[in-house]
């Protein structure tokens, strides 16, 4: 028995000891050695980040970059954690998805440093406006616009070409389900695979037409004439058998691949999807534009992209507005984050070569160019902290009128709700 | 006669130091919480606001509704399988012991992010179970997508994944049954099923009780089946009170109310781990 | 005693019955991780198709090479075993000590404490997160191997469990002991604790498992990749929209090894109390 109460004795001790060695680098905010910076963001931008700061410590030798590797969902509950918690144990700066920026905006404000007085705003200018519009409150930039994901219909041209259907002369929301009744006839798949978990295409199609789930005064726009186009749209397809529901990500991934349903809707970042988990459907796939719910109306919207916000209690504020300011802004570092997988949002790149270039997976089509033109077409949407409910009740209500619920009740339902929920 | 009254605070201390530091604390300050509401980044006094809410809260009440739904069949049937499981196991007749134990176990280990990407794929509507139950002229079962079959499915995802665990721990317990006990039993003329009722099943009590609780206690705070398959859906069909909780801490960023709930939570499980324990007579 | 001729038939057909249902539940429990041991053999792309894919192919050691170069397997493997094991000694050691007393003594405040480890176990994890996060903020201990540890050292499901497993116990032969003079450590270390191997090895499985899945306090209490344990730094691996399954299934399975091997090792403890009397 002494040895088991030495054996625990040793294992405190190391216990304790270890309490204050932890890690090689600091995760505390105490000790900062002079200019290192440290920044959470997920996988794909690793590498990209990496090269950045190599580059940029050629003229700002003291530059120490820390690049935490974590998954999206992840950094939402760490940056969550800190904030609550009145700052703590936040890094000096975060890659965060733009769709939830105006939801920490409006709750932990001074947790964010305020770009806009630390000169951004000369930079506007090379960014879309809608991109900004999603990082600014009350006219002040609180996070730099990195990557996008513009929207657009990725086809699979084999089955259309099957069916006799011609995807460029789809123009609006009518040839969609025209097109998708003759592929259902001659080839039996779907038209449409969406995830059922998520909201993604009903928010694609709400932005499409400029909304978002809340207008300026804070009231839910579900129930509006555009929520019931939407909600219509997808009776429509449900009513003749062609929607196809996938429960979660993985599973629609799985209905790409498998070639159940002959287009899906996504960002661009789809591409890099595609060319990953499919790479036997390569020469397969295209990309069209939305259609549009009238003629003549946007075929424009943006699904995804994610910026950089610099949290308040950094230590190192200066140094990491330097470093990111010339990351985002300069057209190298632009190509280098496209060349990565990413879809940049920084105007001046969409010149680059890179944009041009024929993509063997799309048939030799220049498909980045395609989306790099779109880019100043989306329209703006209002963000709000209680976007996160609205969603959830979209899911419901997509849910219901899939399986023939009338629409306007559907949404006058999915309305009550919200408003009850947000009181 | 404990020569040192002492002995038992001894025996204690390092446990209760430790609780006292990492769990009453956080507890207290929690609760605290629960009283209060997030206001232009400032958390401030607003009473019992949070649950009054509660009650009028559509989405806890059908969480509420589904996690006691999924407690009274997920439970009971978990836990007898576990049980026959356990029996089978330490049957003479068997060899292969290990084989069986270590599979059965296998589902405990298995990575939950693992399992549910392998779940989604294979309860889709056009699925590989679908597919087999086709073999049979059943026609396809919306798994995920139908209300009644998504509660089946997290039932089915639990029990498959914590019956071995379960029977782990049963197993141990019946290893620790003198077997003179079940000799004196055969010379008495009992058969296997008499000796399965009168003798094991009493014997294991204890351990039936706490497996029973720790069920209870995990069913009630349910969050990752939910999550990870349906998110809640369809329509809220599978919201469980932890995925609840989970969500308005951190989707909605309201931790007031998250607290709120978590401790109407609590209370409701300590009256049932309460009733458990008054009817099976323990101190 | 008499030899009985028992019908061969009667005896396959028993045996039948108990072999085949088990191998069936056997084949269930098992399919999920076999599943997830050929995706880690396999490219990514081969992840979704529709039946599974079942057949083990080439690419195990790219996605191993591909995964060590993401997430640095060495310095993640071993922050999960140390986190894992010490925890395990330690809950064990304190939780044991703890049940032992509320099982076989009678003093003032035993229900109350009791009672308070009993609730503890029933307040969701959601809700104690954030304060105890601070609580080792403001204390300057984040990211460090006393946050991943310290916190759950008092573990009440396991105080719970080895309670009820003493409460087997008989007390006869503590009262035997301390008449012949013994000492209550004495008592516990060399008579009660022998006996409870199986209990203990449950226990400790039970632990061992806990931790080393852990993954909402690891998340939140690190703050750097060298101090993430598997699940953290396996969900690191999840992109927004581009995630290499095989890396991820590889690191799954390495993720799993240590568990089975603490299980097969333990596991003989659950034989021990089968030959013979577990007591005496």
């Amino acid at each position: 028995m002494k040895k088991l109460f030495s054996l625990v004795f040793i294992l405190i001790f190391s216990l304790v000891f270890s309490g204050c060695s932890g890690g090689s680098s600091s995760g505390s905010n105490k000790e900062k050695t002079g200019g290192e910076v440290t920044i959470w963001a997920t996988n794909i931008n690793v590498p990209v980040l990496k090269k950045a700061a190599e580059e940029y410590k050629k003229d700002h030798p003291d530059f120490q970059l820390n690049v935490v590797e974590m998954a999206n969902d992840d950094i939402r509950s760490k940056v969550i954690t800190g904030l609550q918690a009145g700052g703590q144990g936040l890094p000096d700066a975060a890659l965060l998805v733009d769709d939830g920026i105006q939801g920490y905006l409006d709750k932990f404000e001074e947790s964010f440093v305020n770009l806009s007085d630390k000169g951004f705003d000369d930079h506007a200018k090379d960014f879309p406006k809608y991109k900004l519009d999603s990082v600014t409150k009350d006219g002040k930039i609180y996070a730099m616009p990195f990557d996008a994901g513009p929207v657009g219909v990725f086809y699979r041209k084999d089955i259309f070409e099957k069916a006799g259907v011609d995807g460029t002369k789809i123009e609006n929301w009518d040839d969609f389900l025209a097109a998708g009744e003759k592929i259902k006839e001659k080839t039996g798949a779907a038209m449409l695979s969406y995830d059922t978990n998520d909201s993604t295409v009903y928010t694609i199609l709400l932005s499409q037409q400029g909304l978002g789930y809340f207008d300026e005064n804070g009231n839910t726009t579900l129930g509006s004439a555009e929520s019931i186009k939407v909600s219509t749209l997808l009776q429509d397809l449900a009513k003749n058998d062609l929607l196809l529901g996938t429960p979660g990500w993985n599973a629609w991934v799985a209905s790409l691949s498998e070639g159940k349903t002959a287009t899906a809707i996504a960002g661009a970042w789809l591409i890099g999807t595609l060319q990953q988990q499919m790479p036997d459907l390569a020469g397969k796939w295209d990309v069209m534009m939305l259609p549009a719910f009238e003629n003549g109306g946007s075929r424009y919207a943006n699904q995804g992209g994610s910026s950089f916000a610099i949290f308040s209690q950094s230590k190192n504020i200066d140094e990491t507005y330097k470093f990111l300011e010339y990351f985002t802004t300069n057209f190298e570092m632009q190509e280098l984050a496209m060349e990565g997988g990413l879809f940049p949002s920084y105007l001046p790149v969409y010149e680059s070569e890179l944009f041009s270039k024929p993509v063997q997976y799309f048939n030799n089509q220049p498909v980045w160019k395609v989306f790099a033109d779109a880019m100043d077409k989306i329209p703006s949407v209002q963000y709000s902290e209680n976007d996160a409910v609205a969603r959830d009740e979209v899911i419901k209500a997509q849910a219901e009128v899939v399986n023939g619920t009338d629409v306007k009740d559907s949404l006058e339902k999915a309305k009550n709700r919200v408003e009850n929920r947000i009181k | 006669m404990v020569r040192n009254k002492q002995i038992p605070y001894i025996f204690l201390a390092p446990a209760l130091l430790l609780f006292v530091c990492f769990t009453i604390y956080p507890t207290l300050a929690s609760f605290i919480l629960s009283f209060q509401t997030l206001q232009d980044g400032e958390y401030i006094f607003a009473g019992f606001k949070n649950y009054v809410r509660l009650l009028n809260d559509t989405v806890f009440l059908k969480a509420l509704m589904n996690t006691f739904i999924i407690l009274i069949i997920q439970v009971p049937i978990m836990l007898i399988l576990a049980l026959i499981l356990a029996n089978a196991l330490n049957s003479q007749l068997l060899k292969f012991r290990g084989f069986f134990r270590v599979g059965f176990f296998m589902p405990a280990v298995t990575s939950l992010v693992a399992y549910s990407i392998l779940f989604s794929i294979m309860l889709q509507d056009s699925g590989i179970i679908n597919q087999f139950l086709s073999i049979f002229g059943i026609d396809k079962i919306k798994w995920l997508s139908d209300p009644f079959w998504a509660k089946v499915s997290i039932i089915l995802a639990m029990t498959w994944r914590w019956t071995g665990y379960n029977m782990v721990i049963y197993l141990a317990a019946m290893q620790n049954i003198p077997e003179e006990i079940y000799e004196a039993a055969s010379i008495d003329g009992a058969g296997k099923i008499r000796k399965f009722f009168n003798i094991t099943i009493p014997q294991l009590k204890p351990v039936i009780l706490f497996t029973a609780i720790i069920s209870t206690i995990s069913t009630l705070q349910l969050f990752d089946e939910p999550y990870n398959l349906t998110k809640g859906g369809p329509a809220d069909a599978t919201m469980t009170l932890g995925l609840y909780i989970y969500l308005n801490g951190f989707e909605y960023f309201d931790f007031g109310y998250a607290s709120a709930i978590a401790y109407v939570v609590v209370i409701m499980v300590a009256i049932l781990s309460y009733l458990q324990l008054k009817v099976t007579g323990d101190e | 005693m008499q030899m009985t001729n028992r019908q061969p038939k009667g005896h396959l057909m028993n045996k039948f019955m108990l072999y085949i249902p088990l191998f069936i539940m056997w084949v269930v429990s098992i399919f999920p991780f076999y599943w997830m041991f050929v995706g880690s053999t396999n490219h990514t792309s081969k992840m979704f198709t529709n039946p599974p894919t079942l057949v083990f192919g080439d690419q195990l050691l790219t996605n191993v090479k591909n995964l060590n170069a993401s997430i640095g397997i060495g310095r993640v493997l071993f922050n999960s075993l140390f986190v894992s094991l010490v925890y395990v000694v330690l809950a064990l050691f304190v939780c044991t000590l703890a049940a032992y007393a509320l099982s076989k003594f009678q003093f003032k405040g035993r229900k109350f404490i009791f009672l308070m480890f009993m609730l503890s176990m029933m307040i969701p994890y959601q809700a104690t997160i954030i304060p105890l996060f601070q609580l080792l903020s403001n204390a300057h201990l984040l990211n460090t191997y006393f946050a991943l540890i310290a916190p759950q050292i008092c573990y009440p499901f396991a105080i719970f469990l080895m309670r009820q497993n003493f409460l087997s116990f008989p007390t006869s032969l503590i009262e035997a002991a301390r008449i012949d003079g013994a000492g209550e450590f004495r008592i516990f270390f060399k008579i009660v604790l022998p006996s409870m191997k199986p209990a203990l090895a449950a226990t400790a499985i039970y632990l061992f498992m806990m931790q080393w899945n852990n993954f909402m306090w690891p998340l939140i209490a690190t703050t750097s990749s060298e101090m993430y344990t598997f699940p953290v730094a396996l969900s690191s691996l999840i992109g927004f929209s581009i995630i290499d399954y095989g890396q991820v299934m590889a690191g799954i399975t390495i993720a799993t090894i240590p568990i089975i091997i603490f299980f097969l090792v333990l596991q003989k403890q659950f034989i021990a109390g089968m030959l013979g009397s577990a007591v005496k």
